[in-house]
């Protein structure tokens, strides 16, 4: 056993998730200035609101709150009716008002869940806030650019429900694919338009508290570093635990070459961001109409899908194929009102084998070439006969089971046929002739 | 007209005069300018003096009505991405921009506290963190104004940040109290109280917090209007505390300053706490009011302990007056409003605290060493109030229980109304006290606001008007003063009653006063 295994063996992992997903609205959170600030030429999508300005106010954008609505509701949020906007404070050269505007007391939505096949990972929060400005290091000074000061920013936090890096991938991959599907987001982990922290913490495995500290880490880009970074940090933190230190509450940086994560500062408590309700903001309230009303707009969700051509009869691994392509499904989809005769099922299972180099061939002629493989050849008597009885000859203990009432086994000759034939045939007659050559061999 | 008493006019008057064509628009400006020269230093008015010579482009004519080819109004509101053109005339710097060629207050003199934003103006809120810094948009309310034609005329002395009852926080050095220069004229907008009283300005625009537009105007006998919270747009104006900031003005006359409202108030899209309500023509129909029908309210808990005798005959005095008009009077207890000091104390030092942490260092050229004692010592009081939230019961900090009682004192004040149409109160406990008298003593100052502090955390608007005058121990004249409560939105009854009570002849005595001891 290894030494990191051993640790595995006496310590419980506990993570818990703050995914923060930048909104692709039009226009700022509080302000009129455009939202998008990639490529953007420093400072110039900036107003007094969103650099701060004395006497700038703020005033929330609709369109932002009904689009964390609709994420709250696809993370089986409880969407409240009263909203409020409050201020986070702490000082940092990017953060122009010396607070954030942020929900503490009164998000968008709460008390959600997320299922990954048996497993169910409670969601705490949705709630939205506003997007700092940019700090660019360069030489001994540092410049900031505000382009980015204000732009709708959600963050959605989950429970410490995990305990297996690769459950945090599977929910990280399918939160990534649902705010694709709603179009809120670009959700770009490369921007930096969907930013990943895990909380880590660890403790004695049969230990039912939960640990008095957590270590945040930030800076991660990718789903594969999320799980690299837990891993470090378990091993880090197991061993401090076993040598009988404490681990310090602190916010850590992932450094990618390395693997490893390094301190940042230490974490802070709600007590040190004097969280204020924002008088600037009067709070925000929705009937229960309303917020049905805009939930009923709602695209259909990755899981919604899943379950849709399930029903269909597609295979899983097929049908999860799709839904992770949403591109691809989407063309799917509009074939099925199209062509609603078309051998779907097998139509799914010809698109994820598809090499993924060819996938970005314009989708009919992916279907062209799915439907170019679906013509049957039908081999006449002679050739079924010669290549079954080769088969027959020599998988002589098939033929046994077969003789013993084993049915299934004429699927095994039935697919050894096949590996000799190679291409799509007519599989009726072969059977028909495997059958009646056995049943021969049973009377005989 | 004399050149000179053309600047002793009410802005109504002054309206009647240009319309008339008896005096020209020049006329006016130079006869205000003539008064600035010799009053604005020696009693500290402005932190940026009006400046004739850039207002005409160094030559001598004013821009009047039909010289102008330019368009005559702006957008609007403010143009928040700053991204409008330049119109050529303020690419030439011949005209500020927001400057209009007609309109309600054409080339009508309005001199704005020094926490309102005129672009292209400097705006310290009478801090040094702000000493160099131009604000590059206008506040909505000024816009209105400006939109209107009036004419940017200075940027006048207040408290830093709005932080005091006597004008003598200002980093700029403390405005003195024009009655008598020994004493204080009352703050934070203590500037724009004295420009309005000395006659340097038609209209002074204010802000007020927890009384500082209508302590100023009662320590120096003008009219103050402290309007429903979310009545004015507060979108470009230095936050003090964004709860109770209410935008108002400092005039000579109720009919100004209910005239100057009907400009500022509605509506303002970059403000979200402004009101949709519609705002009436307020000037209109005041002289007609009739208060035999009014019921007015005597606030008990106002009228006892803790008020000098001079200050309680005096409202007496104004509440008489009512009474022989055959209005009702009768006694209203609040007790909610003893509580109304403590309250105010601890809401707005945490959105001071707030609304401060802006000013770090990073911008504005100027560092945190640059706050004076008073913004330190209520930055301090704000963090402490805020950092006592409590894990997993994150409303039970003390600003937040704070927050929940000042729900009981608006429902306090609702049931009042309920007995009454307005409450007339006194303003300050005393006459104005002397510079230097309370600055070491900040809790003694805090107490000055008593009587108007209730009213802001309530949202409620008030009125000061100067009912007469008053002597205090030491034989020193100064004007006596009431306020005028009503209840949400109904500003329109405020001027109404304000008109019936106010006495025209304070001012005069004052002026008198000022041409002997100025040689004016």
């Amino acid at each position: 056993m290894s030494f990191v295994e051993s640790l595995y063996q006496e310590y419980e992992l506990i993570v818990g998730l703050e995914v923060h997903v930048e909104l692709r609205t039009k226009s700022k959170m509080f302000c009129e200035c455009p939202a998008y600030h990639f490529g953007v030429a420093p400072n110039t999508n900036v107003c007094p609101v969103c650099l701060g300005l004395p006497g700038a106010l703020p005033v929330p954008n609709r369109k932002a709150l009904e689009w964390t609505m609709l994420i709250a509701d696809a993370l089986n949020c409880k969407i409240n009716t009263y909203q409020q906007f409050d201020r986070k404070h702490y000082f940092y050269p990017d953060l122009p008002k010396g607070y954030q505007i942020t929900q503490f007391y009164f998000p968008v939505g709460e008390h959600g869940f997320v299922k990954l096949g048996d497993k169910k990972f409670r969601i705490r929060r949705v709630h939205l806030e506003e997007d700092t400005g940019k700090l660019i290091h360069e030489g001994d000074k540092s410049l900031v650019d505000f382009n980015r000061s204000g732009v709708p920013l959600v963050e959605i936090v989950t429970e410490p429900d995990f305990r297996d890096p690769a459950d945090v991938k599977e929910f990280l991959k399918l939160l990534h694919l649902t705010v694709k599907y709603l179009g809120v987001s670009d959700a770009d982990l490369e921007k930096g338009s969907m930013r990943l922290e895990p909380n880590i913490s660890v403790r004695k495995k049969g230990e039912t508290k939960m640990p008095s500290y957590k270590v945040e880490v930030k800076n991660i880009n990718s789903f594969n570093f999320v799980v690299k970074a837990i891993e470090y940090e378990f091993a880090r933190q197991a061993k401090l635990l076993r040598e009988g230190k404490p681990v310090a509450q602190e916010t850590r940086g992932f450094d990618p070459a390395t693997g490893k994560t390094l301190p940042q500062r230490r974490k802070e408590v709600a007590t040190d961001y004097r969280y204020l309700p924002d008088p600037d903001i009067p709070p925000v309230k929705f009937s229960r109409q309303e917020i049905d009303q805009i939930i009923s707009k709602r695209p259909e969700l990755p899981q919604e899908r899943f379950n849709r051509y399930r029903k269909l009869g597609i295979r899983e691994d097929a049908a999860w194929f799709l839904v992770y392509n949403k591109e691809l499904a989407d063309n799917f989809d509009k074939l099925l009102t199209k062509e609603p005769g078309l051998d779907f099922k097998g139509l799914a299972v010809f698109l994820a084998n598809t090499p993924e180099k060819k996938r970005s061939l314009p989708f009919d002629r992916l279907v062209e070439e799915f439907k170019a493989s679906r013509q049957k050849e039908t081999l006449d008597e002679q050739t079924i006969a010669k290549i079954a009885d080769e088969v027959i000859e020599q998988n002589p203990k098939a033929v046994q089971d077969y003789l013993n009432g084993k049915q299934n086994a004429i699927q095994f000759l039935l697919g050894q046929f096949m590996r000799r034939v190679r291409k799509r045939i007519d599989v009726g007659p072969v059977i028909t002739y495997l059958r009646k050559r056995l049943d021969g061999m049973r009377e005989g | 007209m004399k050149a000179r008493d053309v600047a002793l006019l009410s802005l109504k008057d002054t309206l009647e005069v240009l319309r008339s064509g008896d005096v020209s628009r020049s006329e006016i400006l130079n006869s205000y300018y003539s008064r600035v020269q010799k009053l604005a230093k020696p009693l500290n008015v402005f932190i940026t003096p009006p400046d004739l010579a850039a207002l005409t482009d160094g030559s001598v004519s004013l821009p009047e009505a039909q010289q102008s080819t330019d368009e005559p109004a702006l957008a609007d509101s403010p143009d928040a991405s700053s991204k409008r053109p330049l119109k050529k005339s303020e690419a030439q710097g011949t005209k500020r921009p927001g400057e209009a060629s007609s309109g309600q207050l054409f080339g009508i003199p309005v001199s704005f506290k020094d926490n309102w934003l005129v672009k292209d103006t400097r705006t310290t809120a009478g801090s040094r963190v702000l000493e160099n810094f131009i604000a590059p948009y206008t506040a909505t309310a000024a816009e209105r104004l400006l939109r209107e034609g009036a004419v940017v005329w200075g940027k006048t002395n207040m408290d830093a940040w709005g932080h005091g009852s006597s004008g003598e926080n200002s980093d700029f050095g403390p405005t003195l109290n024009p009655w008598d220069t020994r004493y204080t004229p009352g703050g934070s907008s203590s500037g724009s109280a004295v420009a309005v009283a000395a006659d340097l300005t038609l209209v002074a625009t204010g802000t007020d917090t927890g009384g500082s537009i209508r302590l100023p105007a009662a320590y120096t006998g003008v009219v103050g209007i402290k309007p429903t919270y979310g009545r004015v747009s507060r979108y470009g104006i230095v936050a003090m505390a964004s709860s109770t900031d209410s935008i108002g003005h400092l005039t000579k006359t109720v009919w100004d300053a209910a005239y100057v409202l009907s400009i500022t108030a509605g509506r303002d899209k970059y403000d979200a706490t402004t009101s949709d309500k519609p705002v009436p023509a307020y000037h209109e129909g005041l002289r007609q009011f009739d208060p035999s029908s009014l019921k007015v309210g005597v606030i008990s808990e106002f009228m006892g302990e803790g008020i000098d005798e001079d200050v309680l005959s005096a409202t007496e005095k104004a509440i008489s007056k009512l009474k022989e008009a055959s209005a009702q009077v009768v006694e209203v207890s609040i007790p909610e409003t003893r509580f109304g000091i403590e309250m105010y104390y601890i809401l707005m030092s945490a959105e001071v605290a707030s609304n401060l942490a802006r000013y770090d260092g990073v911008r504005y050229g100027r560092d945190r060493t640059y706050f004076g004692m008073e913004a330190k010592r209520r930055i301090m009081l704000g963090t402490y109030v805020l950092s006592d939230v409590i894990p997993g019961k994150g409303l039970e900090t003390t600003y937040a229980k704070v927050a929940m009682g000042r729900t009981l004192l608006v429902e306090a004040f609702k049931r009042a109304f309920e007995k009454v149409d307005v409450l007339i109160t006194p303003v300050a406990p005393t006459l104005p006290f002397k510079l230097g008298e309370l600055i070491d003593d900040p809790l003694k100052m805090y107490m000055g606001d008593l009587l108007t502090v209730p009213v802001s955390i309530a949202g409620l608007p008030a009125l000061v008007v100067p009912t007469g005058t008053a002597k205090n121990e030491e034989g020193v004249l100064f004007p006596a003063a009431v306020q005028i409560i009503g209840p949400w939105f109904r500003e329109d009854l405020l001027f109404k009653v304000g008109a019936f009570l106010e006495d025209l002849s304070v001012h005069q005595i004052l002026r008198e006063k000022l041409d002997k001891e100025f040689g004016l």
